[in-house]
């Protein structure tokens, strides 16, 4: 049985909601015992995400954390802490995002003398291999250049994640900026490492065998007492109406990706009732959600249509979340990929719609009912192993919030009233930021500023009476923006 | 008494076994065939049905794609429980389903609160035994692969490894790729009877083998698959896929790549034979990719550690069930280094093929092996692995077949495998040298419209 021997120990309190105390403790730590174990879980997760990169060096905290691991620990090279995690086919790795680092190590239990002491000298006792620091400042220029440039999807993503924030500590990628890159300097990683790096930023957890739990503090307890780095919300850029972005992409399909800020986090009391709604409408990767229904099933319009009520990144070429990335201010969000440019106004207009009815309409009855079963039953097979159970609970003791896989009890509770009353506050949608990433921009914010109907170009499809009338109704519609720009790419992250 | 979320075998000992006690494998008299996998994960359980369909079956002409199409359409399920029915109850269920297609098969992948596994077991035998498709669905479905097809195109490193195998197979069905030609997806709305045709022939009980790992008791699992897939019935068809010529000579391709931007791009293959988990052949093959591409191998050290010439590197054998190739990977910092890149990598072909370091191939096998048991405290890599590892027909435990040859590669065998792939009609290497970048527009270029 999981044993939580210890949860908490120390209360965390949440990161953005209490001014930054310095304390000789860690933030807090979490214990999970697997009786008879044979593996060691390890998690470290700091409050010190691309958020806290001062002006002029975004990129810093990725740069810093992407060094503790790679960098060299304590006496070992970079090479040696490589070598001796291979011998141990030990893991650690390192999940940054706007306010969170998170290290997530995983070893044989029976390698814990060896494996605990390098995982705490990554983050204690970075030895900051100069060469190492180099090669990841190329890389991180490389990806925001180059790559990031010619993936239509992540380009649509991280364009509005940055239109959406702007001005607001979230207003950069979380590998930072190519112009402040260019001149970063590992001086400046190791002073952002020494303040952002303290004891009161930092909780851990272990699980499996656990019996390395005092190692672990210890080793940890080497950071310096200070004061953590203020996370404290700030306001983010309001959005009146429906503003368009435009971008030139490289594909020949084109991607819609909008939202705004929203203040339902996993504290609040709506959450439950808010998660299951968009859960409803569009869940990641699912195809029951009215989106997906509608858009793809019924009319082929493309791959899939989500809608996110936390900012999503997904686990490699899985479906499942990457821990590790709460923010303290989430935003709302839908995601229409690619599209055949003829049908690209058309698709806008009809998510646009489906949104409205969303929140005019909400849910029925049968879908609330069916929506709120699978969610229920879906909290016990989202941590499959004992690594990501970890991750879960670390999560909610970082941000001072319940844990998403104790959150049965309130979703079964829910009333559909409740439901359909949260996304009517909440969900806004004549009030969206929206990026399209296209292959002609111009002609495309021009259908869309034009009053000229935009039909669906159907390829063989013969769609049903009901659907005809939608159909004709989405493409006599004005998608009601109130601006529209094209933003050249290669600016975006620079 | 065992407690919960125990790694699934002892794993501190060399000569454990990758999977635990009781693992069964059933073939039923129609040619099914079951793998039942019990982890220690409450209350979760991965089910996956492994269809031994992928595009290498599409050998008539204008079919290219029609297998991951009909990844597609299985999920529109039967007349009984159709698309939207279906659906329904695997949601008040609270199964996640998703699915993928690849050269040799397709996969239907399943995650199940354990409470709901009995019905979920009827559900897919449900869609597998009395699958229904109109003509209007396969024209709606068509659209989505469509689009699918265009997100493909937008893949550098995609696009390099499909214009590989477009030229070093020309007449094996590795040829095309996956999601199939343009033309023969354009073609996709109207192709409803080459689509059942191809349903008919290869969705049969003996080409289907069903994976579930996780907290299951295998004897009732066995008799609820019994119960409702009992009647599917096998097919008697047999087919031919062509078979390449072998290669006498070295290929070469400069990819054809009008994207947008990327890194130069070497995908450096090496022609190697079919993958047979319990062949010793295989085998080695796979701890090459780990003498190779291994977290600490000396090659990745050099190329992206001590020379920075790649910003990525990887790659290996992908298990392809006929001939194929094993790729490294390299993203390039500069095109300027692959000659060098090259050379490095040839270099350590070498190093193996004349001079095979023994003490090296043991520490890289037992972290390997190590590192593979280590990941198995998921249900979902489990079901992966075994489906995997069991396409030729063989039960679940020839994972401990695999992880025993494995183990006993010694440097003989290494140093036939590196000697192979130093041969010039071995290789076949496809390199992408993106065009130089135009120059950027300032920003007095962007355009502004406001709403009348």
């Amino acid at each position: 049985m999981i044993a939580l021997l210890a949860m908490a120990c120390i209360k965390p309190t949440p990161p953005g909601l209490s001014p930054a105390q310095e304390r000789e403790t860690l933030h807090a730590q979490v214990v999970q015992e697997l009786e008879g174990s044979q593996v060691i879980y390890l998690q470290a997760t700091i409050l010190a995400g691309s958020a806290a990169d001062p002006i002029g060096q975004e990129g810093v905290a990725y740069l810093t954390a992407r060094m503790l691991r790679e960098g060299g620990a304590g006496a070992r090279s970079s090479a040696e802490v490589d070598a001796l995690l291979s011998e141990m086919a030990a893991t650690v790795q390192v999940i940054v995002d706007k306010d969170l680092v998170t290290f997530r190590g995983k070893a044989l239990a029976s390698d814990a003398d060896r494996f605990v002491p390098l995982f705490t000298d990554m983050l204690a006792n970075p030895a900051w291999d100069v060469t190492r620091f180099e090669q990841l400042r190329e890389q991180s220029i490389q990806r925001l250049g180059t790559r990031l440039l010619a993936d239509t999807e992540s380009l649509g993503d991280a364009a509005l994640d940055s239109w959406l924030n702007e001005g607001h500590p979230y207003g950069h990628t979380v590998q930072g900026r190519t112009g402040a890159l260019e001149v970063l300097t590992l001086e400046e990683a190791q002073a952002f490492y020494a303040k952002a790096y303290v004891r009161e930023a930092v909780t851990i957890g272990i699980a499996g065998d656990v019996a390395a739990q005092g190692a672990l503090i210890e080793g940890l307890m080497a950071l310096p007492v200070g004061r953590r780095l203020n996370p404290t919300p700030r306001s983010r850029p309001p959005v009146e109406g429906r503003a368009l972005a435009i971008i030139q992409g490289s594909g020949d399909s084109v991607g819609w990706h909008m939202g705004h800020p929203i203040d339902v986090d996993r504290d609040h009391p709506d959450y439950p009732a808010l998660l299951l709604g968009l859960s409803a409408f569009g869940e990641h990767r699912q195809s029951w959600g009215t989106m997906f229904q509608v858009m793809r099933t019924e009319r082929g319009l493309n791959y899939g249509d989500y809608a996110y009520l936390e900012h999503y990144r997904q686990v490699g070429g899985s479906d499942v979340q990457e821990l590790g990335t709460l923010r303290l201010q989430p935003q709302f969000s839908m995601w229409l990929r690619p599209i055949q440019p003829e049908n690209a106004a058309f698709a806008l207009k009809l998510a646009l719609t489906l949104v409205e009815q969303l929140v005019e309409d909400g849910l029925d009855s049968g879908h609330f009912e069916r929506m709120q079963q699978s969610l229920v039953k879906r909290t016990q097979t989202m941590a499959r192993d004992p690594g990501r159970r970890l991750g879960f609970a670390v999560d909610a003791a970082v941000m001072g919030h319940p844990n998403r896989l104790e959150m049965g009890p309130a979703l079964q509770a829910l009333t559909l009233e409740q439901v359909n009353s949260a996304l009517r506050t909440h969900v806004h949608p004549d009030k969206l930021k929206i990026v399209g990433v296209a292959p002609e921009p111009e002609s495309l914010l021009a259908t869309l500023f034009e009053d000229s109907p935009t039909p669906i170009v159907y390829a063989d499809v013969t769609p049903s009476p009901e659907q005809d009338l939608l159909d004709q109704r989405v493409a006599a519609s004005s998608a009601q923006l109130i601006s529209g720009v094209i933003l050249p790419a290669q600016d975006l992250f620079r | 008494m065992p407690s919960l979320f125990l790694l699934l075998a002892p794993l501190a000992s060399a000569q454990s076994t990758l999977l635990p006690d009781g693992v069964e494998t059933t073939h039923f008299e129609n040619g099914l065939t079951l793998h039942v996998i019990p982890t220690p994960t409450p209350g979760v359980v991965s089910w996956q049905t492994w269809v031994d369909v992928g595009s290498k079956n599409e050998v008539m002409e204008g079919t290219t794609g029609l297998a991951h199409l009909f990844e597609h359409l299985m999920f529109y399920g039967s007349a009984d429980l159709p698309r939207q029915a279906r659906e329904d109850e695997l949601l008040r269920l609270g199964v996640s389903e998703n699915a993928w297609t690849w050269m040799d098969e397709t996969v239907y992948t399943a995650v199940v609160p354990a409470a709901s596994l009995e019905r979920v077991v009827e559900i897919e035998a449900d869609r597998f035994l009395n699958f229904q498709v109109s003509a209007e669905q396969l024209q709606r479905e068509s659209g989505a692969v469509y689009g699918e097809y265009r997100m493909s195109r937008a893949s550098a490193w995609g696009m390099s490894d499909e214009q590989l195998y477009a030229a070093a197979y020309v007449h094996h069905p590795y040829h095309h790729p996956t999601i199939g030609w343009e033309a023969d997806i354009q073609a996709m709305p109207t192709a409803i009877e080459d689509a059942r045709d191809f349903f008919a022939m290869w969705y049969r009980p003996e080409r289907t083998r069903i994976v579930v790992s996780g907290d299951v008791d295998p004897l009732q699992v066995k008799a609820w698959v019994q119960k409702s897939w009992n009647s599917w019935e096998v097919n008697s068809e047999t087919y031919v896929v062509p078979i390449e010529p072998v290669a006498t000579e070295s290929l070469r391709i400069q990819v054809d790549w009008s994207g947008g931007p990327t890194s130069p791009l070497l995908l450096a293959g090496y022609r190697m034979p079919s993958f047979d988990p319990a062949s010793t052949e295989s085998a080695a093959w796979a701890v090459m990719e780990e003498l190779l591409t291994g977290p600490t191998a000396p090659l990745r050290t050099t190329l992206e550690r001590e020379t920075g010439w790649a910003l990525d590197f990887g790659g290996g054998d992908p298990g392809f069930t006929d001939p194929h190739l094993f790729v490294l990977s390299v993203e390039l910092s500069e095109a300027d280094h692959l000659t060098q890149v090259e050379a490095a990598i040839t270099s350590e072909l070498t190093r193996w093929a004349t001079q095979p370091n023994a003490a090296e191939l043991k520490t890289a096998q037992e972290h390997a092996l190590r590192a593979m048991r280590l990941r198995l405290d998921d249900p979902v890599a489990v079901s992966d692995l075994v489906g995997r590892m069991t396409r030729g027909g063989a039960p679940a435990r020839v994972v401990e077949t695999f992880a025993a040859n494995y183990a006993a590669v010694d440097v003989d065998a290494i140093a036939a495998v590196a000697q192979t792939m130093l041969l010039a009609s071995s290789q076949a290497t496809a390199v992408l040298l993106p065009p130089a970048a135009p120059t950027p527009p300032s920003t007095n270029s962007a355009s502004t419209q406001e709403q009348p």
